[in-house]
């Protein structure tokens, strides 16, 4: 069982805020779900190998050429909190 | 007690791409209007997918060369490292964890030791009548891939990000902890920057952030028979030779300071990040242990892994490295430090410009590269003149008149300046300086110059020397330098004594 | 559907912008109903028409996903950070079809983290067949939508089924092709190694047809695969000799109507000719664990760009950074943080070698049993989803219980393979049933042959 205080740690490593109602549900939850994972534990997996991707792909490369302008100055900041200058602008104290 | 400082540096460096590291962009990111070399991918934008850059790979499997990287791994691949910061556009970096490009080299610095008698080398251009210079071994556990974050400026009570500088490539090499002291610390990281600047790399530019450093630092203390260990510090981002130094320096003593005051040993909990404070010289407290981030690497399922092939590793030439070239200018006589400046300071380009010029040039290779060093390198500094636009014949032609004796040195030093600043046609120059061979020519200037100043000749001779040097002066002046100084002075000197 | 249409348009029968309107308007009919979409772009369709009618799908009505990017338009993924996200670009997929008619963006659960689309901000779409039951998920809206014949066909994502439980609820065909073979460049990302875009339409002709013009190699996907040659999937290949394996699974939780349907089935494929044989596969019963921690893994990597400053929810008034993120990210719904809070615990220092690492190599042992079981069949066949649509009212007190219903569709995603959901019959209720065929990678020509075959049978 996942404890309360794992569920609180984890949810600030994701940023993510939890009610005390919240961190109840999902201690349960994960807990479950966690719980039903531990069936892999017993499966002998050392002579997997690990260097193959899903598709057999390896080494997909890009020509060293830039292109200029790639995006539209219009819609680099169209979705953005705000902006100064061209930067992007983020309004509270960050350090 | 006894210590010793006990230093491992992580170096970021930019590596010299024209492209970004996962995307098109372009990497000219410094000075210009934010946010203009940027697309979905490296800002981050829901759906866009990375595409690694070959050249990338190409740079670092150069530097796996160039400091003698035991592996150059056929395998590698990419993980995300996983933390939230504005600078970071994706929420996490792509870089390498578990498989690195390459792994397990070295670099080999001078320290100073101590005079040993029997081995003293006092020919070394670092060697002092004390020390001497030893040759050291730095090992370098590894370097690997990844990308520059955004530039974010933090003013009071906002925040503004530019995301020309996301994605820029970066390599990072990471050195075993086999570095005791500041000194070492810089003659490692001046080795570095040297050997990667001139290799073409990366341009270095520690103003412009494109090479930094990170440090893991302790002291090892001798007590009484025991070792102890000092909690390990880490002090990020110094981004200058110098504020590398200072911050060993200050945390040496430190370090030593609390340890005997509490006698705390180092463990897995206590290390700490600190920053450098440049102008209070000083490390500062970032965060603890407990505090530090999970980073929860994973495989980065956009990438599929690297698989490079001998046939690709072997295709990476490295022309002549900064190493070579510095030996082969040995052999060639030249002093080891007008070649330090030639290879380190100024770099492959100018090696080059002197290789071309040795072909043609007609005296002391020496002079050549004190000229070089000292007159083209500082006009081109001074007036921002690319190398490349330089006639090297025509600059040899200066000087080897000079060798032939039919221009001065400042004649030359004048038709040079000209040449390359005023782009002036030197035949010309050259034609109306060339030295006067016609003794009585020479003799008529003297005595004109004598006849306008006979007070100051009187001074002369009561005896004030000095007023030789404006004879001098005057005569060059009058004969537009198209005779030597030294030949000048010995006419003169005669004259003069003829008045006496 | 698509041919026939083409030949009218091609001929002047009818023009691309009288088309448009009438599917224009079956949607916005059908939309206060159903749901089946988050936008009706009637603006862009009409101001995107083709000028003239030469390729195959020009000014042929389609609903698209909503967590596929088409520059300038409206792209909610189903989530509230994203409500009024304009997209800055195009996804390749939808430049590969080029001159289409964009009926509209379909609905989905929240960044396609579901199977009812109720964990759509915009609601739950409904299902043509019974309004009381839902379109099922993550794709529902698209699905609903190309039932409904509000569009001719619909692009979709798949990461675990989210293409062929939905197509299969709806009782129309659904494919989720190779991984790689359609690029996933803007595609907003949920499990990066598993996501494919799939394709949805009324008949296997229709799909094969649209796949011919959506799979093209993509320089900018690193995992889009380079075919050097080129086939047409609408020249279906003749299936008698087809060995076809039929999967062998645990009947607890298989409604009987989806079985019944299933074995029916199996009478058909033989009487095409096809020979039939059980397959075992002694690693289906972890497939849902490992999926279940690798994609919320890399969900938590992927929705970690979300923090408010480019893009999405944009918090006002904080005092620091950390509650700027928090509050930014507050916005996202249940299962979204569910996802995310699973990924990040087990990729957490000290449980990634316990859970991902573990997870990721039981993947691959999944995959080495399937590479073994196609050497002897074809393909494998298997219900799609074990039960038919759920009733919208339908409440799951545990996120397990619905994670368990992927059985059958997880294991393509997990071994990157091709699988096609038909629909194969209805249950007492009139609900339809869903048949998946299955064949290893690249062999989309085998299965669309055989779906084809079968779907005409029941068609």
């Amino acid at each position: 069982m996942i404890t309360q205080d794992e569920v609180v740690k984890i949810a600030k490593l994701a940023h993510i805020k939890l009610s005390q109602d919240e961190i109840g549900k999902f201690q349960t939850q994960l807990s479950e779900i966690l719980e039903y994972f531990s069936l892999l534990k017993d499966i002998d997996t050392t002579s997997v190998r690990e260097d193959v991707s899903i598709n057999g792909l390896s080494t997909i490369l890009r020509q060293d050429i830039p292109n200029s302008y790639p995006l539209d100055q219009s819609v680099v900041y169209s979705n953005a909190l705000g902006t100064e200058n061209d930067y992007f602008k983020l309004d509270s104290k960050v350090l | 007690m006894d210590k010793k400082i006990i230093v491992g540096i992580e170096t970021h460096v930019q590596l010299k791409t024209k492209s970004k590291m996962f995307c098109s962009c372009s990497t000219e990111y410094f000075g210009g209007k934010p946010n203009i070399n940027v697309c979905p991918v490296c800002l981050g934008y829901p759906g866009a997918l990375p595409k690694v850059n070959e050249d990338a790979i190409k740079q670092a499997i150069k530097v796996g060369k160039l400091l003698h990287f035991k592996h150059i791994n056929y395998y590698s691949s990419f993980e995300r490292k996983n933390y939230m910061y504005p600078d970071l556009f994706k929420g996490f970096q792509i870089t390498q964890y578990k498989n690195p490009i390459v792994s397990d080299g070295y670099l080999e610095i001078d320290t100073q030791g101590e005079v040993d008698p029997a081995s003293k080398d006092t020919n070394h251009p670092k060697a002092t009548p004390t020390h001497h210079v030893v040759p050291k071994k730095i090992n370098i556990y590894r370097a690997h891939l990844e990308e520059d974050t955004a530039k974010s400026l933090h003013e009071s009570g906002y925040t503004l990000i530019d995301g020309n500088k996301a994605g820029i490539p970066l390599l990072e090499i990471v050195s075993a902890p086999d570095i005791n002291g500041a000194a070492e610390a810089k003659e490692y990281a001046v080795s570095l920057y040297n050997i990667l600047k001139y290799s073409n790399v990366s341009d270095c530019d520690m103003e412009k952030g494109q090479m930094r450093f990170d440090i893991n630092i302790n002291l090892e203390i001798n007590d009484s028979g025991r070792k102890y260990y000092t909690p390990i510090v880490e002090i990020k981002n110094l981004n200058s030779f110098r504020a590398l130094e200072r911050s060993i320096n200050f945390e040496e003593s430190l370090q030593f300071s609390e340890f005997e005051k509490n006698r705390i040993e180092m463990n897995k909990g206590n290390k700490v990040t600190k920053g450098w404070n440049d102008l209070k010289g000083e490390t500062v407290f970032q965060r603890g242990k407990e505090e530090s981030d999970d980073y929860r690497y994973f495989p980065e399922p956009d990438l599929p892994p690297l698989v490079i092939s001998q046939e690709f590793i072997d295709s990476v030439k490295i022309e002549n490295s900064a190493e070579d070239t510095m030996l082969q200018l040995e052999k060639a006589n030249i002093s080891k430090s007008s070649a330090a400046v030639l290879v380190l300071t100024l770099g492959i380009e100018f090696v080059k410009f002197f290789n071309n010029a040795c072909d043609i040039y007609n005296g002391d290779l020496n002079n050549l590269v004190n000229w070089i060093i000292n007159d083209l390198a500082g006009i081109i500094s001074e007036h921002n003149i690319d190398l490349s636009s330089i006639s090297v014949s025509g600059f040899v032609k200066i000087l080897n008149l000079v060798n032939d004796k039919k221009l001065t040195a400042t004649s030359a030093k004048e038709i040079i300046n000209k040449m390359i600043v005023e782009k002036e046609n030197i035949d010309e120059l050259i034609s109306s300086r060339i030295v006067v061979s016609d003794d009585t020519l020479i003799d008529k200037y003297i005595d004109a110059m004598l006849g306008e100043n006979q007070e100051l000749v009187q001074t002369y001779l009561n005896g004030k020397e000095g007023v030789l040097s404006f004879f001098i002066g005057q005569v060059m002046k009058k004969m537009q330098g198209r005779a030597s100084p030294s030949d000048i002075k010995d006419k003169i000197l005669i004259k003069i004594k003829n008045f006496q | 559907m698509i041919l026939e249409l083409h030949k009218k348009l091609k001929a002047g029968n009818i023009s691309a912008k009288e088309l448009a309107e009438e599917y224009l308007k079956i949607a916005e009919d059908k939309n206060k109903v159903l749901n089946s979409y988050i936008s009706i772009t009637k603006d862009y369709a009409i101001s995107h028409l083709p000028d003239k009618i030469e390729s195959i799908l020009d000014g042929i009505p389609g609903c698209i996903k909503d967590n596929i990017n088409i520059l300038s338009t409206n792209t909610t993924a189903g989530s509230q950070v994203l409500k009024e996200y304009i997209s800055p670009y195009t996804a390749t997929v939808i430049s590969n079809l080029d001159k289409f008619t964009l009926i509209g963006k379909g609905n989905m659960d929240s960044f396609a983290f579901g199977s009812t689309t109720q964990n759509s901000y915009f609601g739950p779409s409904l299902n043509p067949h019974d309004i009381n039951t839902v379109a099922g998920g993550s794709s529902g809206g698209v699905a609903s939508a190309v039932a409904a014949g509000s569009a001719v066909f619909g692009i979709g994502s798949d990461t675990g089924g989210s293409v062929r439980q939905p197509a299969s609820f709806c009782g129309i065909v659904g494919l989720k092709p190779t991984y790689g073979l359609i690029s996933r460049y803007g595609l907003i990302a949920m499990g990066s190694s598993f996501d494919v875009i799939g394709i949805m339409a009324n008949t296997v002709d229709d799909v094969a047809l649209i796949l011919n013009e959506a799979c093209k190699y993509d320089p900018k996907d690193s995992t889009s695969l380079n075919i050097k040659k080129k086939i047409d999937y609408s020249k279906f290949s003749d299936i008698s000799k087809l060995k076809v394996g039929v999967l062998k699974f645990n009947d607890d939780g298989v409604e009987k109507d989806v079985i019944t349907a299933f074995s029916n089935s199996i009478e058909d494929i033989k009487k095409l000719g096809c020979s039939v044989k059980e397959v075992v596969i002694d690693h289906l019963k972890y497939v849902i664990a490992a999926y279940y921690i690798l994609v919320p893994s890399e969900i938590s990597a992927n929705m970690a760009r979300f923090d408010g400053i480019r893009f999405g929810y944009h918090p006002k008034g904080v005092k620091d950074l950390e509650e700027f993120y928090i509050e930014a990210r507050s916005k996202f719904e249940d299962e979204v943080k569910r996802r995310i809070l699973i990924g990040t615990y087990t990729l957490s220092s000290g449980y990634y070698d316990a859970y991902y690492s573990k997870a990721d190599a039981v993947r691959r042992l999944i995959k080495q049993e399937f590479d073994e079981a196609f050497r002897d069949v074809d393909v494998i066949v298997s219900p799609t989803s074990p039960t038919v649509a759920y009733r919208k009212d339908k409440v799951f007190d545990n996120p397990l219980e619905l994670y368990l219903s992927d059985i059958f569709t997880i294991p393509a995603n997990l071994i990157g393979a091709p699988a096609i959901s038909i629909p194969n019959g209805l249950s007492c209720d009139n609900l339809p049933t869903g048949l998946q065929i299955m064949g290893p990678q690249l062999s989309e020509l085998n299965i669309l042959s055989l779906a084809n075959k079968l779907y005409k049978k029941y068609g």
